[in-house]
């Protein structure tokens, strides 16, 4: 009887000391099951806010050039290779403002001479492909070509096609990494990630200034994720009381070490461009 | 010799009126800043035949080209006047040294500031895009999609002397009223005067072994009489649609053999009257073109279509051909930065056999577009048009030597199963018996051209 009760009130420890632990380890799990909760929650909301955060500075940036109308400047562009080999060109681009859809920009090839009279029309859709033309002086002829795939280099630059047009703010997916410096300024650190899958880019990172908004340097990251290019722009100058430009930009190409060089002059705003300068339809008439 | 020089006299009178015009004018607005822009170039091409020819023909050829472009602008609401002169001398071809005003137009585009929608719509975008434009002098006008040849293309005479390939036009005096809207433009052009094809001399190679002679017209206006054509383009998204109809003297010739009475000298036996016994004089008809081309985009493929009805000329009834295929283009292929086209084109003419000397009846055209994107600008173009008797290869490349400098190469290999006509007559006789010989004479012209051309 003693030995049973005894026995009983050893079992009854263990089953207790059993249970206990049990408890004690389910809770454990729980708790920390419900800390992890909270914690990947913080971080998720972090993450949305990182995002919006992103996407309101990059509607914030676009925002600077609201009513610009239409703008015209002459580009040089310097190709220069990794033995320090050089080559030119000379585009002249003007660009219209559209207010229900992507922008629309004429790019004339002015040199090397053998091209000169060649132009490419784009007209850029925000959700769509864009749609391009290019008219071929020596035929006389103007070829809708496809511009499905942005990620080619442009004229044997460093620059891709997806480069050289105005970006829409829905090109890209933002988020914010963090408050920077750049040129000596407090600056924001985007990450944007292009929507097109058709992107050269699977990511990139882009420095604007907290005061105007203007991109000093993006990073281009390639489909593998390593860097690619860097972007840099400079000498910005303010132009029509508001729209803030870059005299230069530089991209580099970290695995080719291979550079361009685009110099910017003769900016001019408001010119009074119509869509009638922008038309595929008289895309020849333009080209004087 | 007669008609050129008609043509020549009607081009020069052009010519002198606008200028005349262009000086009168810039007397009068000497307030305003004008400015001209000259843009000369010259090409030095070389040629090379490996294959010995008919007699007096040569395997190898120099070729000297001359071009101007200019622009006057009279003042900065006015569109320029353009100009582009093309003058050639050719070491060995009499008939390929000539001299052509390519073009040589002013536009009249009307300014919509009057239009009342402008006065409470500020904005660009809510502007009507309708427009007109007015557009005279002597123009080219590019139409067509397709790559391996260019039937769209009527508006202009081929100045076929320049190059095979058809993509050498000639200038033609028009009168060209445009209308644009926001998808799509409708376009009406008069057309006084009419140029004709250009063919090689005796000595020129790329010929037919017979002599051509003096053009025919069906017309009793002959050169003069006045043609017109309607052109409707119009957009759908992805899509490009145009429809045109042509009234008028056909830019392709019919030929007509004149066997002169042989006399007693063209009896005798020697090369020479080999070649000039028989004679196939073009004659130009009246007729009617009805065109209807056709591009879709889908990704990184374009779709093709040219479709071309004529009336008929000479002995042809109503016909009909088609080029229609696809072009693709691996943008940045194999990661090399180098855009790299596919091209597939069906080539068909209902006439059969019977389709004039320059219509695939039933072919195909492969070919393979190289761009490099380097600092050169290479870009290539292989291809190959195939039908049952023969492969037609050609190769184009284009690569900038210095900045003012550019080397262009054509080649091209003809082969055919058919035999090789020895003379004008044996071509004859044999096309008498079986058509489809119609450029079996081709065989001995693989040439290999290089050309050199200076930009100042």
């Amino acid at each position: 009887m003693h030995l049973i009760r005894k026995a009983s009130y050893q079992q009854a420890i263990y089953w207790l000391t059993l249970s206990l632990t049990v408890l004690a380890s389910s809770l454990t799990v729980s708790i920390s099951a419900l800390a992890a909760t909270a914690t990947s929650e913080q971080a998720t909301q972090a993450l949305t806010e990182a995002k919006q955060r992103g996407y309101e500075i990059a509607r914030l940036a676009d925002m600077q050039d609201l009513g610009y109308s239409d703008m015209q400047v002459n580009v040089k562009m310097i190709l220069l290779d990794a033995m320090g080999r050089r080559a030119e060109r000379s585009l002249a681009v003007s660009t219209l403002e559209m207010t229900k859809d992507g922008d629309r920009s004429l790019t004339l090839f002015l040199s090397p001479r053998d091209q000169k009279g060649t132009a490419l029309l784009t007209h850029a859709h925000p959700q769509a492909s864009d749609d391009q033309w290019l008219y071929l002086p020596a035929l006389r002829r103007v070829k809708r070509i496809t511009a499905h795939d942005r990620s080619g280099p442009f004229v044997g630059s460093e620059f891709a096609y997806e480069d050289m047009i105005r970006q829409e703010v829905d090109d890209y997916s933002y988020r914010l990494l963090k408050s920077a410096q750049i040129e000596g300024k407090p600056a924001w650190l985007l990450e944007r990630t292009p929507k097109d899958a058709h992107s050269g880019y699977s990511k990139q990172h882009v420095w604007l200034d907290k005061q105007a908004y203007r991109i000093w340097r993006i990073d281009f990251y390639d489909r593998k994720h390593s860097l690619l290019k860097t972007l840099f722009f400079e000498d910005y100058q303010q132009y029509a009381n508001a729209y803030w430009r870059p005299l230069r930009s530089i991209m580099e190409n970290h695995q080719t070490g291979k550079k361009t060089i685009l110099e910017y002059s003769g900016y001019h705003f408001k010119n009074g461009l119509t869509t009638t300068q922008f038309s595929q339809y008289q895309l020849r008439n333009q080209t004087h | 010799m007669l008609n050129r020089s008609i043509v020549s006299t009607l081009l020069l009178r052009v010519f002198l009126i606008i200028l005349c015009s262009v000086a009168c004018l810039t007397s009068e607005v000497s307030a305003y800043e004008q400015n001209t822009l000259w843009d000369p170039e010259l090409g030095v091409e070389l040629s090379y035949f490996p294959d010995t020819g008919y007699p007096e023909q040569k395997n190898s050829n120099i070729s000297l080209r001359w071009q101007l472009e200019a622009q006057h602008t009279f003042t900065e609401s006015t569109s320029p006047l353009r100009l582009d002169l093309f003058a050639r001398y050719d070491a060995v071809d009499k008939k390929r040294t000539h001299w052509d005003i390519r073009e040589l137009s002013w536009d009249y585009q009307p300014s919509n500031i009057w239009q009342p929608s402008n006065l409470w719509q500020p904005s660009n975008q809510s502007q009507s895009a309708d427009q007109w434009l007015l557009r005279a002098g002597v123009l080219q006008q590019f139409w067509g999609v397709t790559e391996s040849r260019h039937l769209l293309a009527v508006l202009n005479q081929t100045d076929l002397i320049e190059n095979i390939d058809g993509e050498d036009k000639l200038g033609q005096p028009m009168l060209n009223l445009a209308y644009f809207y926001t998808t799509g433009a409708i376009n009406g052009y008069m057309l006084p005067g009419f140029r004709e094809r250009t063919y090689p001399g005796r000595k020129g190679r790329l010929r037919m072994p017979v002599k051509i002679g003096d053009a025919r017209y069906q017309s009793g206006a002959g050169q003069k009489h006045i043609d017109w054509a309607l052109r409707w383009q119009h957009t759908v998204d992805q899509l490009d649609l145009a429809l045109f109809h042509f009234h008028g003297t056909s830019r392709d010739p019919w030929f007509a053999l004149e066997t002169p009475q042989p006399t007693l000298s063209s009896l005798s036996h020697n090369d020479k009257h080999a070649y000039y016994s028989p004679e196939l004089q073009p004659v130009y008809d009246i007729t009617d073109l009805t065109g209807l081309e056709v591009q879709y985009l889908w990704q990184n493929w374009a779709f093709k279509l040219e479709l071309l009805s004529d009336s008929g000329i000479g002995q042809w009834d109503r016909n009909t051909a088609v080029t229609t295929g696809f072009e693709y283009t691996a943008v940045n292929a194999f990661n090399t930065g180098i855009d790299m086209g596919l091209l597939v084109e069906w080539l068909f003419d209902d006439r059969g056999n019977d389709a004039p000397i320059d219509r695939v009846h039933d072919g195909w055209f492969l070919g393979t577009r190289w761009t490099m994107n380097n600092f050169a600008s290479t870009q290539a173009l292989l291809g190959v048009i195939i039908d049952e008797n023969s492969k037609n290869w050609s190769l184009e490349v284009e690569h900038r030597l210095a900045p003012n400098m550019l080397l262009t190469i054509e080649s091209r290999w003809f082969s055919h199963q058919q035999h090789m006509p020895q003379s004008g007559w044996d071509w004859l006789n044999t096309l008498n018996q079986d058509p489809s010989h119609k450029l079996s004479f081709l065989q001995q012209e693989d040439y290999f051209r290089a050309e050199i051309s200076w930009y100042f």
